[in-house]
């Protein structure tokens, strides 16, 4: 793929990212629902998505080293190469995620369904909310390509997580 | 080839480039000398696109691909050279291995060599960055200072360089504070308050 963003990955960078997410067991054992490591269980997602938030974070500070040079050669188009890549490593960050948690925890209880009918408006609900989000955290990191190593990139995108899990979370997906 | 009309830009309150004007043909051998802070890099950041200028349009021929070493070039620090050289090269064009490394002999760099860029001297990190300004056929290129902390051997390289570029038809600006003495130029401009005026050759 003719990306700067994309082509600076290497194989270290997915064996780093799927370790990431065999973490999740790890710390939270295996007495949970999908829906609730999803939703409810804010530790899992919330730390997860914030180890992604920082790869990606080191990624672009990297290449802020190289603008002039990329800039150079890509010209104007270098804006659209970042928000492809910001795109794709979203939902390359989703796609892994979920599976990984359905992997792992299966899919939902039929008695939980017939209980609590609303749980999968919830589970789509969160995802398009979540995925909505990680592509704008993401796009707020990639300003860090025109200022080098500025903190407060990725310092916003963690806070905004953060909101995101602790306050707006319990307030959208009340506990059932 | 490069044609830059009523170019303004300031910071702030700094006007550094005033209705600059600048026409520059294939083959063509340019020369910008200027004080410091004179707006030369601003320049050459404007033509790469890095920067936006306030007023005023560049216009290029179709067929232009800008190579170019402005101030002191960034690397991907823990990789080496031909990781950084390659991975440049791939963005848009295909690495030709064989001249890349041919420019390396050429100015004394061994390609070989697995160190990280971060460990490189001022010299040699200059070289890498007119290796990458050339290393994809450009045809526009743009030196800034270019023979900063090279040793007088890679300055005659570096000359003979840039000869062989005109001679493929490729165009070249140069700015700088010294005048290569091995280099023909077809045109010498001095900027001074923020206007490019030409001077004789």
């Amino acid at each position: 793929m003719n990306n700067f963003v994309l082509k600076s990955f290497k194989k270290y960078d997915l064996v780093l990212f799927f370790l990431n997410l065999f973490l999740i067991p790890l710390f939270c054992g295996m007495n949970l629902n999908f829906a609730s490591i999803l939703i409810y269980s804010h530790f899992p997602a919330y730390a997860t998505q914030n180890i992604f938030l920082i790869w990606y974070y080191k990624k672009i500070s990297s290449l802020s080293e190289i603008n002039n040079l990329v800039i150079t050669r890509y010209r104007n188009s270098v804006q659209n190469k970042i928000l492809v890549s910001n795109l794709f490593c979203t939902f390359v960050y989703q796609f892994s995620f979920l599976t990984f948690l359905y992997l792992f925890y299966g899919s939902l209880d039929a008695n939980l369904l017939i209980s609590y009918p609303f749980i999968v408006r919830y589970i789509v609900q969160y995802i398009c909310i979540s995925c909505i989000l990680t592509f704008f955290e993401t796009c707020i990191i990639s300003f860090s390509f025109y200022n080098k190593n500025n903190i407060y990139f990725i310092a916003a995108a963690i806070a905004i997580n953060m909101i995101f899990h602790y306050v707006a979370v319990p307030i959208i997906f009340p506990v059932f | 080839m490069l044609i830059i009309n009523n170019l303004y830009k300031s910071f702030g309150p700094n006007s550094v480039l005033i209705n600059l004007n600048l026409k520059v043909n294939k083959a063509e051998l340019i020369h910008i000398k200027g004080y410091n802070g004179s707006g030369k890099s601003t320049l050459f950041k404007i033509i790469c696109d890095i920067l936006e200028p306030n007023e005023g349009h560049i216009t290029f021929d179709q067929d232009v691909r800008i190579g170019a070493l402005i101030e002191n070039p960034g690397f991907l620090e823990r990789e080496n050279l031909e990781y950084n050289l390659k991975y440049l090269s791939n963005l848009i064009n295909h690495f030709d291995e064989q001249k890349v490394k041919e420019l390396c002999e050429r100015l004394n760099l061994d390609y070989s060599n697995r160190s990280a860029l971060k460990t490189y001297s001022v010299g040699m990190r200059q070289k890498v960055g007119i290796i990458q300004a050339i290393m994809e056929n450009q045809n526009l290129i743009l030196f800034d200072e270019p023979t900063r902390g090279l040793d007088e051997e890679s300055v005659k390289e570096f000359s003979k360089i840039v000869n062989e570029l005109i001679n493929q038809n490729k165009s070249v600006i140069i700015a700088s504070h010294d005048i290569l003495d091995d280099l023909n130029y077809t045109k010498i401009y001095i900027m001074k308050d923020g206007s490019l005026y030409e001077e004789g050759v």
